[in-house]
């Protein structure tokens, strides 16, 4: 062990402008985001064109990442199903994050019987394990983009409603917010203007990381058939798809999971640099 | 001499424990493990209509006559004669004598009675069965006597019926239903010694069964395996020694497989697209008419079956007696279908819903198929895909508007599916609200007319008239999809669909 | 400490209260009619009637739920619609295998994790610390179900390592059956142990490695490890606690895609068959394992860090 820690401690640790995590995750979302708009030019076909002379096909040169049982291009249905996993993933979280951070900055200023209306509701919300309660939610709502919104909203708010007040709940006991209070603002403009813009930072670096459980929990529903309606290319779907042809056309399920993972892997990137750059301006 | 007594005791021991051994006949495995897709949940013959139920308490009971391989026939089952009054209203069958349930009561005509009392008057999915019956008696123990109320083509068909099963009054006169749906007490081949619900159903022969050397293996074993591929795996890696419904797409890799064989076995099944007829545009019979000619059956085949399948023609699975060989039905023509379109008045695109069980990978893929193939006649098929129950639902609620959906013949007679589907009493009409007074009369006709070459023409008249009104789109006949190791022998599947494992021995 | 005890046990009872109500309504609206879903396409729609009357479906709603409660009051959890037996003995069955791959699955990420946060912790920033980083990076962003699949491939599929599927008979058994899924949640669980492990790891070894730096030789390292440990269980700990909600969701889906026959995918077959009482039962059982998983953290985290304050 000793020797091991002498040379690890030895090695030189790396500098850079900007934390790595925002350099590259920035990078590979502009990729992204590259893909999806200029989809249309970088494949011609449309991602439902069927073939079926050319079913289950592996990659290669024509297709790159193979065809499904129904002889569409693969790497035409992954792009494009990059548009429907990101947007949900981004529009999911708009809700929760407004919706939450009101919730707890109200909760930790007023406290009393508001914070404990608001943190109770949290519990038993917390209670029910997520994926459960969102699969229960999407059932009864039905399948589809809006009500995944929904069934996200609904569920997703707790966690940064728990993060601001835990914010508000420090910011509160500061002098400056005394001194507005003995100026006679009003309560809300103090919430809104003054203590809500000084409690948000953990809750924005937590947005990224947020994004990313957004997308594979819309994947998930689809893999169970909750989610969006075929045949659009969601990620989720295709690789639920896919399962049956794990033998004959592994490429099928594998390949959107991949994509998954690399648009994962961005916006934790981004988050985490973000939350690293946070913390050192903090210091 | 010491030696030779020793080896004496040997040899003795060792037959003595080769006789007592597990291994059923030598050379035999003493169980059969048998891989399949969906799980019995409830073994009722009169409540339940779900295949896996059927198929696995078809093993444990018997009726009176039992549906031949082929599906065209019947052969014996609990009884050995039968014959008909000649004004064709009083049925006479005769109960084999020495048939034992697996308690060891006999099997009895008072059995046969409560049995089939129960199935006429219970309200249950196959009730219509049994509807032509005025009153069933037992004049002695082993004479079951029907009066029908009037002289009816199908019913040595109906009384065939699985639901018909003859279970032990005894047992279950004064039983519960959850007895009667997870006890059952049968004459067959096998009975039920352990069920572990939603995995495992555990059967073993019955001491009692009259045919001398049956069940060739003592022990059978029904897993549930759902996963299409999970089951191939486990057919290939010998934990199971047969699967039922291996995915067509895996087909040709099995049959490359030297341990496996492949089994296509000619089925009564139809794969149909019904039509919600009550509310526009599907109201509209050009619009049905174009959707019939924008249909591609063998591009259908070729992605859902991988060739396996054939394409349809008639209503009728092509299995059923009376089927019309000649009939003149769809095909493939995009060009009418536009005419038909413009024809019909209404404006393109049409929106059209589908609706689809989720679970059904096969409907999956047909409907999404589909919904490229009429795109190119301007018709947009929304997908919606829903959970089993809410499906189910939606469909008998009337309240979908496209919905691929398969059926399978009972009986071996035409009138069951004709009632099903164009009856609009029954089930309105296979749920599409179909109401037609030609075809009410020729259904009506059809169950009546004792003549064969005259019942003949009045099912082709029928068939024609499908094909004329259109309810629904008849997409293709599949058969069944059965894989099984080779050491495994004697293994059928009857064309109504149950397996027949009394004959299975699988090598060691 | 026993104040605080009995005050976090009696906040978890009106919560458990409220959780089993939200449950309720929310099952309860659920489309879809359970009585046609089992009795099929064929039945008569008064067969269909008799079923939903048998099973109390046609009495008001605060009629059910009082019924409900009362039942698990005594330990009745009802009979499943779809195989009409009791749920508890099916639950008998299926119990012991979730709780098994849980298990399995958390040991297995405790393995992974501890190691790979301390090598990361005490090379901070350098690379080795910048891979570990990044490995641990993949399962965050990937679907869960989506690395079972590629395991099922690579080493089912493909390597035949690995049974594809079930459970097993015996122990042994067992752990061969369920090595590939619980490796599925467990790397999940991992990246999210070693990421948090790895700070407070940080924060314990530049405060008290600085101190210790001079200290002579070995007492010095033994001392060290002692108190890294120590502080490091500590999160370990909450975050079992924490994101076993995570955990249990994540294993639904696993059992789907492994075909183990465990209470996660018994709820999502009988979401899909509509058996309210088996999906009420299996949701509130996750509820409240979830919930007591949580008290128990909570209870004994103060064991381990004397210096936190109670409430």
């Amino acid at each position: 062990m000793s020797t091991l820690a002498g040379a690890l401690r030895a090695a030189r640790p790396i500098r850079l402008p900007l934390p790595l995590g925002i350099l590259a995750g920035g990078l590979m979302l502009l990729v992204l985001l590259a893909g999806t708009t200029l989809a249309p030019v970088l494949v011609p076909s449309s991602p439902e064109a069927q073939d079926l002379n050319a079913m289950l096909q592996p990659p290669s040169a024509a297709h790159p990442f193979g065809t499904d049982n129904y002889g569409r291009d693969v790497f035409t249905r992954v792009l494009y199903g990059a548009a429907i996993d990101l947007r949900i993933g981004v529009l999911a979280v708009i809700f929760p994050f407004v919706f939450g951070a009101l919730a707890g900055a109200v909760a930790g200023y007023l406290g009393g019987w508001t914070d404990v209306a608001v943190m109770r509701t949290v519990d038993v919300i917390t209670a029910i394990p997520f994926l459960v309660l969102v699969i229960a939610i999407v059932a009864f709502l039905g399948p589809g983009e809006t009500n995944i919104l929904i069934a996200i909203g609904v569920v997703e708010w707790i966690v940064f409603a728990r993060l601001v007040r835990a914010e508000v709940l420090r910011e509160k006991n500061l002098e400056y917010v005394a001194a507005l209070r003995a100026l006679g603002f009003n309560r809300w403009r103090i919430i809104l203007r003054h203590i809500l813009p000084n409690a948000i930072a953990p809750a924005v670096t937590y947005l990224a990381s947020d994004i990313v459980l957004i997308i594979l929990t819309v994947s998930t529903l689809g893999f169970l058939g909750l989610g969006v309606r075929p045949p659009a290319p969601e990620w989720g779907l295709m690789i639920a798809e896919g399962r049956t042809f794990l033998y004959t056309g592994w490429w099928i399920a594998a390949m959107p999971g991949f994509a998954c993972m690399f648009a994962g892997i961005a916006f934790i990137l981004v988050g985490d640099g973000l939350a690293d750059l946070l913390r050192v301006r903090g210091q | 001499m010491r030696v030779r007594i020793l080896i004496a005791l040997v040899t003795a021991a060792g037959l003595v424990f080769g006789l007592f051994s597990p291994t059923g006949a030598a050379g035999f495995k003493p169980v059969i493990n048998f891989g399949v897709n969906r799980a019995a949940e409830d073994l009722d013959p009169v409540t339940q209509d779900a295949n896996p139920n059927i198929w696995a308490y078809m093993q444990i009971y018997q009726e009176l006559i039992a549906i031949n391989v082929k599906g065209d026939g019947f052969v014996p089952d609990l009884a050995t004669k039968w014959a008909v009054s000649p004004d064709g209203k009083t049925w006479t069958f005769t109960l084999r004598p020495d048939a034992r349930f697996s308690t060891g009561d006999p099997v009895t005509s008072a059995d046969a009675v409560w049995s089939l009392q129960r199935a006429h008057d219970m309200d249950g999915p196959w009730k219509w069965a049994l509807e032509s019956v005025q009153s069933i008696s037992a004049p002695d123990a082993h004479t079951v006597v029907f009066t029908l109320k009037e002289p009816f083509a199908p019913f040595l068909s109906d009384v065939s019926l699985f639901s018909n099963a003859i279970l032990s009054e005894k047992v279950f006169k004064s039983a519960t239903h959850e007895q009667i749906s997870t006890k059952p007490i049968g004459s067959g081949p096998f009975m039920l010694t352990d069920w572990k619900k939603g995995e495992e159903l555990v059967m073993k022969a019955n001491p009692y069964y009259y045919v001398k050397g049956r069940p060739r293996t003592p022990e059978l074993h029904l897993r549930y395996i759902p996963d299409d591929n999970n089951r191939v795996i486990a057919l290939q890696s010998g934990d199971v020694d047969g699967v039922d419904y291996p995915p067509f797409s895996l087909l040709s890799t099995l049959r490359r497989d030297p341990r496996i064989d492949v089994q296509l076995n000619p089925s009564t099944a139809v794969q149909h697209v019904l039509l919600n007829v009550t509310a526009a545009p599907l109201n509209n019979i050009k619009v049905r008419e174009a959707l019939s000619y924008a249909t591609d059956r063998d591009a259908i085949v070729k992605a859902v079956c991988y060739g396996a399948c054939t394409p349809a023609t008639s209503f009728l699975p092509i299995t059923t007696p009376l089927f019309d060989k000649q009939l003149k039905a769809y095909t493939l023509d995009l060009t009418k279908a536009k005419q038909l379109l413009q024809e019909s008045g209404v404006p393109t695109p049409i929106t059209l819903k589908a609706i689809i069980w989720s679970g059904n990978t096969d409907a999956e893929t047909a409907t999404t198929l589909l919904k490229a193939m009429w795109a190119k006649i301007g018709v947009n098929l929304q997908i919606e895909p829903l959970d089993r129950a809410t499906a189910t639902q939606r469909m008998r609620a009337l309240d979908y508007q496209v919905d691929v959906s398969g059926w399978t013949n009972d009986v071996p007679d035409p009138s069951e599916l004709a009632s099903y589907e164009f009856d609009y009493v029954t089930a309105k009409s296979y749920h599409t609200g179909y109401k037609s007074d030609a075809m009410d009369a020729l259904i009506n006709k059809g169950v009546r007319e004792l003549d064969l070459n005259k019942r003949r023409q009045i099912y082709y008249q029928m068939q024609q008239l499908a094909i004329t009104d259109a309810p629904l789109v008849w997409l293709y006949y599949a058969p069944y999809t059965i894989a099984l190791n080779k050491k495994v022998s004697g293994f059928v599947q009857l064309a109504t669909g149950p397996w027949i494992f009394k004959d299975v021995a699988v090598a060691q | 400490m026993l104040r605080y005890a009995l005050g976090r046990i009696g906040q978890t009872v009106p919560i458990a209260f409220l959780v089993t109500v939200l449950i309720f309504l929310l099952i309860k609206l659920l489309p879809g009619d359970p009585a046609s879903a089992i009795l099929g396409d064929r039945a008569t729609d008064a067969s269909v009637a008799a079923l939903r009357h048998q099973w109390g479906l046609d009495r008001p709603l605060w009629e059910q739920y009082a019924l409900y409660m009362r039942n698990l009051a005594t330990g009745n959890l009802g009979e499943s619609l779809r195989y009409q037996s009791p749920v508890t003995e099916l639950l008998n069955r299926r119990m012991p295998v979730t709780f098994f791959l849980i298990v399995y699955s958390l040991i297995l990420s405790v393995l992974v994790a501890v190691p790979l946060a301390l090598l990361a912790a005490l090379t901070r920033n350098r690379w080795p610390d910048q891979v570990i980083r990044a490995l641990m990076a993949v399962p965050l962003a990937s679907p869960a179900f989506w690395i079972g699949i590629l395991f099922l491939i690579a080493f089912a599929l493909k390597l035949r390592w690995f049974p594809a599927e079930g459970y097993g008979e015996g122990f042994g058994d067992h752990l061969r059956h369920l090595f590939l899924p619980a490796f599925t949640l467990s790397y999940a669980f991992a990246a999210v142990l070693s990421r948090n492990l790895r700070s407070s790891l940080i924060d314990v070894v530049t405060t008290t490695y600085v101190d210790f730096a001079r200290a002579k030789g070995l007492r010095g390292r033994v001392v060290l490890f002692r108190h890294v440990f120590r502080a490091a269980l500590l999160p370990v700990v909450t975050l079992i606690g924490v994101r076993m909600s995570y955990a249990i969701g994540g294993s639904v889906v696993i059992e789907t895609v492994f075909a183990i026959p465990g209470l996660g995918s018994w709820m999502v077959e009988s979401i899909g068959a509509r058996d309210y009482v088996v999906v009420q039962t299996l949701t509130l059982m996750f509820a409240m394992g979830a919930m007591l998983i949580n008290l128990a953290t909570d209870l004994v985290y103060p064991l381990f860090d004397p210096r936190v304050r109670m409430g």
